[in-house]
């Protein structure tokens, strides 16, 4: 049971892949699974499973049995050659899990033409599992001689494609002649123990961190000869390996070599083609260029200098990439990255921005407005002018954002307006207070009627009105509200004693500390006598303001 | 990092890199053409049966068969097609057949009447040539021999670019089941004509395909690089084949001293392998319709390109691959020195340096010297031309008496060194073979003589 509990992980597992992104949960779950369920099997001591084309056997006893060939483990380990795999109690995770990616590698289909599964077992150096493989297929007749037409391929074996190529060679006679100069030592040949340092240090040089740069010192040595005048490699021989090392460096997050084949790219100038130029541009195109940001740290706030020069070195819109890019991608610093390098196109690009800026969906077209505004304050705000009325909160608070960092003065007041029909309540706060900084007086009606709209404001709001009407135009609101504290006749300030906080007064208290008049003071101070706590305590805290200020001044 | 979460994430770049070494390309349009191949064989082959072979319906059929044939022979060069049980196989790849059609028995089942079990396409058969073809499939088989016969009348006809093969079922359990210890003389010869069958399908301008060569070299490195029989006399097909098996064989001794690991090794013998095929390229070769083909084959690139022309070479193979990386360097940077002023070669460079120098040191149209004197040539050179490290572990490997160097003993007796230093102690005893008698008459059989039991030498014998 624990060796067909093992089996079916395994193949599960191993299959996951095909049905699901490697980074997917589940396959972090299957993986779990089947640590459990070695670690299950191997307590009971090692399995020496025998492989068959649909079952998988431990002495007489079938332990795994899948009739379907595109489940089943055994039939690909069968197919490929492996007859026996024998697992030691001491395997340690790292070797299951080893045999876990060359079985995943070939349930994917891939088919390397450098390895296969028997090639790829044999590489593992697997020292707690024993693998038993044979070839494929073999002949059925063995000893069916052919009478007739011999000479055929041995066919199942790695001869295939390979034997009838013998006797046919034209291998030039003196090949590798004249040798150098070249003279005996009188030294006796003697062993000599080498210092472990040195060896470590040439086995290093195999060390998959060198990859990278050895990838790029075969290109740059293949484009030295594509220079050379007395070699006839061409850039023809080269475009499919450019594309190669620029696919691994991507995948592997290698910009700095990726900066570095661009260099050496574009030192070819002189003899561009249409194919290197297209090889070029898709160094730093939208799937590139997606590559880059989703690999950059999450806490990046700008582009590596890498990715600008990249940027410099290719040719493309890379503007367009980016805007795209803002479409499909979802994490934060990519976007935030790809905001950062949009800022460089804001003058040059403009137009293509608004155009875009206006049919985006709100996430992007926020981030554009932030670019923007983060490149040109003034453009920033040009912009803001045609989206502040659109609804959604994210162009809303890119909106505030852009008008936050201009210059006041410079803020537009209708797109503060418009921010005031905002659904969300920090949205409008702010909006309030920039129109107070702004002190444009067309904006004193809109204000006032933020106290009248159907879904009336908090009571914090009402006090944000409050201060921004007393900022915008402090005669009027002084005229408008005095009233709400003391209002005229005795009846009417009868009825206000004690009485529940009302949007209107709190607005008008509010106002009230923010007008340095005598008159404001006096309907504070009146109205502090006789309110109940709420409105008392908020007069109290207007006064302290008015006070303050009237300090200030003085 | 969680355990689980690195273990997906080792996953994920396993896998990311498994599919960047892959050619997508060529397995795909294989596996798409292989199965055109297999309708239109079959579709052929059952038309028999309903119309006469000069009946015009053929000529569509054929046609595109021949079409099929001509973009497949472009691709692999010589074209496999195998079919097992149910499944059917073009050069290895599995062909993806729509199951509902069950074309893959099918076609088993027409072959197999004539107990053929696949075909070997060497040339893309003239289209009277496959007409012919199909009709033989289409007769009744012989009773005593089928495919025997089958294959006469294709020679008869004048149709020499077809092999049948035989009937081919998968392997059964229990069956060899334990791989032997690789036969050293069956290792060597199989790996010389897989040197020689990949020079000359990289001189016709096909892919190269590494992975026989890395079976072969596997078998070697199982059979161990220092087993005796390695070091004898190499069964090659050519001169060109056992140079090479000696470089490989030499560098992967060295390998094995540095401490390499067994994939390293692996692709280090791969890479020595596939050192020299720059010889295979043809420069100046031009296909200009109706002229002499051999006047425009090109020629061999002389010494000074068979560098670049072997990256060339090579860099046709599709797909990301260290392996593949490392052995273009390896190719390119074979002839350099050490102290190169473009610059330090890669290590599996370095190590051919030494490993062919070695060897051609000794060839008798090289420099034609003993074994002895070849590697006491490399302890001058070293720190200039060659990495003094791997010099140092080739003669600390191969001893003072390397495979090859003949030895006068005191009692008369001459005898050839056949081994590599087993151990310190036998760095100058090594195990030989008896080539002359003391009388100098040669002996009956060549016995081994260990010098660590019992032999003194008394000189080298140049």
């Amino acid at each position: 049971m624990a060796a067909n509990a093992f089996l079916r992980a395994l193949a599960k597992s191993a299959r996951s892949i095909l049905l699901y992104d490697p980074s997917n949960e589940a396959v972090r779950k299957f993986i779990d699974e089947y640590r459990g369920a070695a670690l299950e099997a191997l307590a009971l001591g090692a399995m020496e499973l025998e492989i068959r084309p649909f079952e998988i056997l431990i002495g007489r006893e079938i332990v795994y049995l899948e009739r379907d060939r595109e489940r089943s483990v055994a039939f690909r380990m069968f197919r490929d050659g492996v007859r026996r795999l024998t697992i030691a109690p001491e395997a340690s995770w790292e070797e299951l899990f080893h045999l876990l990616e060359i079985l995943s590698i070939r349930y994917t289909g891939v088919r390397q033409t450098e390895d296969d599964i028997v090639t790829l077992l044999w590489k593992a150096g697997f020292q707690h599992l024993d693998v038993v493989a044979v070839e494929g297929f073999v002949p059925e007749e063995e000893a069916d001689s052919l009478a007739v037409g011999g000479g055929a391929p041995a066919a199942g074996s790695d001869l295939l494609g390979m034997q009838q190529a013998a006797g046919r060679m034209d291998v030039p006679g003196d090949w590798d002649l004249p040798l150098e100069d070249h003279r005996p030592s009188t030294r006796p040949l003697v062993h000599e123990d080498v210092p472990e340092e040195d060896l470590k240090s040439r086995r290093d040089e195999m060390a998959s961190v060198h990859l990278a740069d050895q990838a790029l010192q075969l290109l740059t040595e293949s484009l030295a000869l594509v220079r050379d005048p007395t070699d006839p490699t061409s850039l023809t021989d080269l475009y499919h390996y450019i594309g190669e090392v620029r696919d691994f460096l991507l995948s592997e997050g290698q910009f700095e070599q990726l900066v570095r084949l661009a260099r050496g790219l574009r030192s070819l100038d002189d003899l561009v083609t249409d194919r290197l130029r297209e090889e070029l541009g898709r160094l730093a195109d939208q799937n590139a260029l997606r590559k880059v940001l989703a690999s950059i740290s999450r806490s990046a706030t700008e582009a590596p200098d890498e990715l600008m020069e990249l940027m410099e070195l290719v040719p493309g819109d890379h503007l367009a990439s980016l805007v795209n890019i803002l479409q499909v991608e979802r994490g934060a610093a990519p976007r935030r990255v790809a905001r950062h390098l949009i800022e460089r196109f804001v003058t040059q690009r403009l137009d293509y921005l608004r155009t875009h800026l206006e049919d985006a969906e709100a996430r992007v077209a926020g981030d554009i407005l932030a670019a923007v505004g983060a490149a040109s304050p003034q453009l920033g705000l040009q912009l803001a002018a045609l989206v502040a009325g659109r609804p959604e909160s994210e162009i809303q608070r890119r909106v505030l954002e852009v008008s936050r960092t201009a210059d006041p003065a410079e803020a537009d007041t209708a797109s503060l307006i418009a921010l005031l029909l905002s659904p969300e309540q920090d949205v409008r706060l702010l909006a309030c207070a920039m129109l107070g900084q702004r002190r444009d007086r067309r904006s004193y009606r809109r204000l006032a009627e933020q106290l009248e709209r159907d879904e009336p404001p908090s009571f914090e709001e009402a006090a944000a009105i409050g201060e921004a009407l007393a900022a915008v135009n402090p005669r009027r609101a002084l005229e408008e509200l005095y009233p709400q504290l003391k209002p005229p006749g005795w009846w009417a300030r009868f009825v206000m004693r004690n009485a529940r906080p009302d949007l209107h007064q709190w607005a008008g208290i509010s106002a009230m500390g923010e007008i340095q008049s005598p008159e404001a003071e006096d309907a504070l101070l009146w109205l502090a006598k006789r309110a109940g706590t709420e409105v008392r305590e908020h007069c109290k805290r207007a006064l302290r303001r008015y006070r303050a200020e009237v300090v200030d001044d003085e | 990092m969680s355990d689980g979460r690195r273990d997906q994430n080792q996953l994920e770049r396993t896998l990311r890199r498994a599919w960047a070494g892959e050619d997508r390309e060529l397995a795909s349009r294989v596996r798409e053409r292989g199965e055109g191949l297999v309708r239109q064989l079959y579709g052929a082959v059952r038309m028999t049966r309903l119309h006469a072979l000069d009946n015009q319906a053929y000529d569509k059929p054929i046609q595109e068969l021949e079409g099929t044939l001509t973009v497949l022979v472009d691709l692999l060069g010589a074209v496999h097609l195998v079919a097992v049980e149910d499944q059917v196989y073009v050069n290895d790849i599995r062909v993806r057949l729509d199951p509902k059609t069950d074309l893959g028995r099918l076609l088993g089942e027409e072959l197999r009447r004539h107990r053929v079990g696949g075909l070997t396409f060497h040339a893309v058969p003239e289209h009277d040539a496959l007409r012919a073809l199909v009709a033989l499939f289409a007769r009744q088989p012989d009773p005593r021999n089928p495919r025997a016969v089958l294959q006469a009348v294709l020679v008869n006809q004048g149709i020499d670019c077809i092999d049948l093969t035989g009937v081919f079922r998968y392997r059964t359990s229990g069956e060899r089941i334990a791989a032997p210890k690789a036969d050293v003389a069956r290792v060597t010869s199989r790996a010389a004509v897989l040197v020689d069958a990949a020079f000359e399908n990289l001189g016709a301008n096909r892919i190269p395909n590494p992975l026989p060569i890395r079976r072969a070299v596997t078998d070697i490195l199982e059979a161990g690089t220092g087993a005796v029989g390695l070091w004898q006399e190499q069964d090659a097909s050519s001169s060109y084949s056992a140079h090479t098996l000696r470089v490989a064989l030499t560098s992967m001794l060295i390998g094995r001293a540095l401490g390499l690991g067994d994939e390293a090794l692996q692709d280090l013998g791969v890479a020595a392998m596939f050192h020299d095929v720059g010889y295979a390229a043809r420069e100046g070769a031009e296909s200009l319709d109706g002229e002499d083909e051999d006047e425009l084959a090109g020629y061999p690139p002389p010494f000074e390109r068979h560098t670049s022309a072997g990256a060339r070479l090579l860099l046709r193979q599709r797909g990301f691959h260290a392996a593949k990386v490392h052995r273009v360097l390896a190719t390119l940077h074979h002839h350099r020195d050490v102290e190169d002023p473009r610059g330090k070669p890669s290590l599996f460079g370095r190590i051919l340096r030494v490993a062919e120098a070695y060897d051609n040191l000794q060839r008798p149209t090289g420099g034609g010297m003993t074994p002895p004197d070849a590697l006491r040539c490399l302890t001058r050179y070293e720190g200039s031309r060659y990495d003094p490290v791997l010099s140092q572990l080739l003669t600390n490997t191969l001893g003072c008496y390397p495979p090859g160097t003949l030895l006068q003993l005191e009692d008369g007796r001459v005898v050839r060194s056949v081994s590599v230093v087993r151990n310190l102690a036998t760095f100058d005893k090594p195990l030989c073979e008896l080539v002359r008698l003391p009388d100098g008459s040669e002996p009956s059989q060549r016995d081994l003589v260990d010098l660590a039991v019992e032999g003194r030498v008394e000189s080298e014998v140049g």
